[in-house]
């Protein structure tokens, strides 16, 4: 075995005490090798790959309490910068699995989650253990067991993603958000629940959904809603309000096609669905200006400044330039 | 952001220039974006040590240890250009700081000699095989006295009092050319990674 070889070997296997202590000296003192043994480890540093799993957020919320002491306080500087958007739902996407582990009955001890973050400006899809197929949209995380267990498949998402589920009618299939949960035998949905939006919703295709709501001390609280094709539930954060109307879903899940498709949504949503698709960041100024609903497709091959020009037809009057990544809007008066 | 999806839980939502943004902002004392610091390296670091020092607990405790000193030295961190790199500068030297207290801490020398056969997986004893090839070598080239003190030790099985008398040098040599010679020299390497980031 060359150094490479032993390196690797110690790496990947567990020997007796008196084997490690030997290979220990030889590390500590075979000080011609050391070239060699710097270049083993450090390919070893770029294949290992943790896992987040709970000893991970217990270890965070040990170092968080310690760091508190002498914390200074945060510098706000009021501008959105892509690494704290990143943070943002990095955290909030903790603090939601972490919520999903203690909730969660499927929380077995050994237990592993995957944890899938598509970043803003793509999509992704792909099938789970169980043959059931998501797409998932820009700027969401979707968080899943390794192994769904024998009596129900339950996975965690912040922001959008249409599901297709397998049809398995021992194991119901439910997708929990911070606002509610959708449960469903085998059918085909949509569920939107970013964490910086002011409504979640859910759209149903085919087959037949319940949503609870769990977002926690609102009105409709723990309230169960059965779902037919072609109706959207959605749901108020603020008010707790849920509104259940018929839509076309096929149009609501086509942005798995790279289309946006709004019917009756505020300007700022637009604008937040623009910057996921698009991966830019948008300032507005006097939003409150642009009020109204907007009923507007935009097609999948459109650029960012098409789609403007579209949204500037249709809303009261706006200037934008942009710079870098930035897209300011600024309302005419 | 393009090829930056992961299957894996280590969750990378950063680019490189992200990455540079959220260290700046981290050595400001943003405390959040520590933490994305942490959730991104921090399974990779416990994983990468835990496979050298084969104590998983132990690995936690010391990639805890690593992200704490990170923090009270955040002012000195703006420059760092790759935390990754950085990051494993920073591991490595603290396995070897591991191989260190494990060495001077143990009768090592005595396991060497009686290190009993049989009792290990064939794999094991292939390895050991191959392991002892390497240590020989390294054995050979030592300096003249340093390899003498090592041989009465490990051949002779001399007690470092018994040495220390018969090559009429202080115990504490002794001692330092069987294991510590290094690790003086080493902890003050670590101690300039964490302070100046080289």
């Amino acid at each position: 075995m060359n150094i490479e070889q032993i390196i690797r070997t110690f790496f990947s296997s567990r020997f007796s005490e008196a084997t490690r202590r030997k290979y220990a000296w030889w590390m500590v003192n075979s000080l011609d090798e050391n070239k060699a043994k710097d270049e083993t480890m450090e390919r070893l540093w770029e294949e290992s790959l943790g896992q987040i799993d709970l000893q991970t957020l217990n270890d965070l919320e040990g170092l968080r309490s310690k760091i508190k002491e002498d914390k200074e306080p945060d510098r706000n500087t009021g501008r959105r910068n892509y690494w704290l958007a990143a943070a943002a739902i990095a955290l909030i996407a903790v603090t939601a699995l972490t919520t999903y582990l203690i909730h969660s009955n499927l929380m077995t001890s050994g237990d592993e989650f995957v944890h899938i973050s598509v970043p803003y400006g793509q999509t992704k899809q792909l099938y789970l253990e169980d043959s059931t197929s998501v797409t998932i949209n820009a700027g969401t995380t979707l968080i899943y067991p390794s192994h769904f267990s024998k009596n129900k498949r339950n996975v965690f998402l912040i922001g959008e993603a249409n599901f297709d589920i397998m049809k398995d009618a021992a194991r119901p299939f439910t997708v929990e958000t911070q606002s509610f949960n959708v449960t469903a035998l085998g059918t085909k949905f949509d569920v939107q629940a970013y964490p910086d939006a002011s409504t979640a919703s859910t759209t149903l295709e085919e087959g037949r959904t319940q949503v609870e709501i769990v977002e926690p001390d609102t009105k409709t609280s723990g309230m169960k809603y059965i779902m037919t094709p072609n109706q959207n539930l959605t749901f108020h954060r603020g008010s707790g309000e849920v509104a259940l109307t018929e839509v076309n879903a096929n149009r609501r899940l086509s942005w798995e096609k790279g289309n946006l498709i709004f019917e009756g949504e505020d300007f700022k949503t637009i604008l937040q669905a623009f910057e996921r698709k698009y991966n830019v960041t948008i300032i507005c100024e006097h939003i409150e200006r642009m009020s109204g609903e907007y009923y507007v497709k935009f097609h999948a091959d459109e650029s960012l400044f098409e789609a403007l020009d579209i949204l500037n037809k249709l809303s009261h009057h706006f200037t934008y330039k942009q710079e870098e990544n930035i897209v300011y809007i600024t309302p005419v008066r | 952001m393009k090829n930056k999806t992961t299957t894996h839980l280590i969750n990378v939502l950063m680019t490189d220039t992200e990455e540079i943004q959220c260290i700046k902002a981290f050595a400001q004392g943003n405390t959040r974006a520590f933490e994305l610091l942490f959730l991104n390296y921090q399974p990779k670091l416990v994983a990468f040590i835990d496979g050298f020092i084969k104590d998983t607990e132990e690995a936690r405790d010391m990639s805890q240890d690593i992200f704490m000193r990170l923090w009270e030295r955040r002012e000195t961190c703006s420059e760092i250009r790759s935390f990754k790199a950085f990051l494993f500068k920073t591991a490595k030297f603290s396995i070897y700081n591991y191989y260190d207290h494990q060495l001077v801490n143990s009768k090592f020398v005595e396991q060497m000699l009686y290190t009993p056969e049989g009792t290990v997986s064939a794999d094991e004893s292939l390895f050991a095989k191959e392991l002892q090839k390497l240590i020989d070598h390294t054995v050979k080239n030592m300096p003249e006295q340093r390899r003498r003190v090592f041989e009465m030790s490990r051949e002779e099985g001399l007690s470092n009092d018994e040495i220390a008398q018969l090559l009429g040098i202080s115990k504490r040599t002794v001692e330092n050319h069987i294991t510590t010679a290094l690790a003086t020299l080493r902890k003050i390497t670590v101690l300039a990674i964490l302070l100046f980031g080289c």
